[in-house]
C-alpha cells in the first residue's frame, strides 16, 4: 500500500515536529537543480521535491527550463533581505512521539501542540 | 537504541542544519491565489504527473544540512527497533553505524563526505517548510 512506504511514513511521522516536509529522498538532481529555494514550485512524489520553476526568477530563466519553458507568469517581487529568516536547526536526532529512546541524547521528539 | 510500536520515523543530524524561512507570508498566499491554475494546467501539459492541484508547493522555507541519515518505522502492527551511531566529521560530512535492528526498518544515510561544501551552508534539505495550495 502507498501509505506503508518508507517516504510517505517519513512525512507523515516527522511533520508534527512543524520543520516542514520530511524528505526521504533529500538530495537533488544536479542536472535539474542544487538546491531547494525559496519560490521554488514543485511537488513532492516518492519522497523527492520535483522542481518546476523558481518565480523569484523570470519566467523564461534558464534554470526554469529544465522541465521545459513554463508559460509566462509575473515574477514573485520579493525582497530577500527583508522578508527571510535565516536561523539554526539544532543539530541531533529528530523522532516521531511514538517511538522510545534508550542510551541516546540531543534528540527532538515529535510531540503534539499541546504537550 | 530507538523502538517503535507502530509506525515511526527519524532523521539524525551530525552537524546543524541551515534554515530559511519567509516571514511575512501574504503575499505568497495572494501569489499563489493568482498562479496556482495556469501551474496546474502546465504540468498537466507536461505530463509530470501531478493529480490533484492541492499537490503543488510553493517552496515558502526550507532548512539545508551537510549530513543526514533516516529511518522509517513502515510496519503499524509490529514493534521494531534499530540502533544509531553518527559521528560527526569536521569537513561537515557524517559517518553512519547502524545495528541491532530488528523488524521492518527501512533506512539509508548521505555519503562519508559532505553533500555540498558546509561553507556554502546549502548542501541539501531534509524538509522543507512550504506552503500547500489548497
Amino acid at each position: 500500500m502507498p501509505g506503508d512506504q518508507p517516504y510517505n511514513v517519513y512525512r507523515e511521522q516527522l511533520s508534527p515536529l512543524y520543520h516542514g516536509n520530511a524528505l526521504w529522498e533529500p538530495s537533488p538532481i544536479r542536472r535539474f537543480y542544487d538546491q531547494v529555494s525559496i519560490g521554488d514550485v514543485g511537488y513532492i512524489d516518492e519522497g523527492f521535491f520535483h522542481r518546476m520553476f523558481n518565480v523569484t526568477l523570470e519566467w523564461n530563466d534558464d534554470s526554469n527550463k529544465k522541465l521545459g519553458e513554463p508559460d509566462y507568469y509575473k515574477r514573485l517581487d520579493d525582497d530577500p533581505f527583508n522578508n527571510i529568516r535565516e536561523s539554526t536547526l539544532a543539530k541531533g536526532e529528530y523522532y516521531s512521539r511514538n517511538m522510545s529512546l534508550q542510551d541516546n541524547t540531543d534528540n527532538h521528539h515529535a510531540k503534539e501542540p499541546r504537550e | 537504541m530507538y523502538k517503535s510500536k507502530g509506525r515511526g520515523a527519524l532523521l539524525s543530524l551530525p552537524h546543524d542544519g541551515h534554515r530559511k524561512d519567509v516571514m511575512r507570508t501574504k503575499m505568497y498566499e495572494d501569489y499563489i491565489r493568482d498562479n496556482v491554475v495556469s501551474w496546474f494546467e502546465w504540468s498537466k501539459k507536461m505530463r509530470l504527473g501531478v493529480e490533484r492541484m492541492e499537490d503543488l508547493i510553493l517552496v515558502t522555507g526550507c532548512t539545508l544540512v551537510t549530513s543526514w541519515a533516516a529511518a522509517a518505522f513502515v510496519d503499524q502492527s509490529q514493534e521494531a527497533e534499530i540502533s544509531l551511531a553518527a559521528q560527526a566529521l569536521s569537513n561537515g560530512g557524517g559517518r553512519f553505524y547502524w545495528s541491532r535492528i530488528r523488524g521492518n526498518v527501512p533506512r539509508h544515510n548521505s555519503p562519508l563526505d559532505p553533500v555540498r561544501s558546509p561553507r556554502c551552508q546549502c548542501s541539501f534539505l531534509p524538509c522543507t517548510d512550504s506552503y500547500l495550495v489548497l
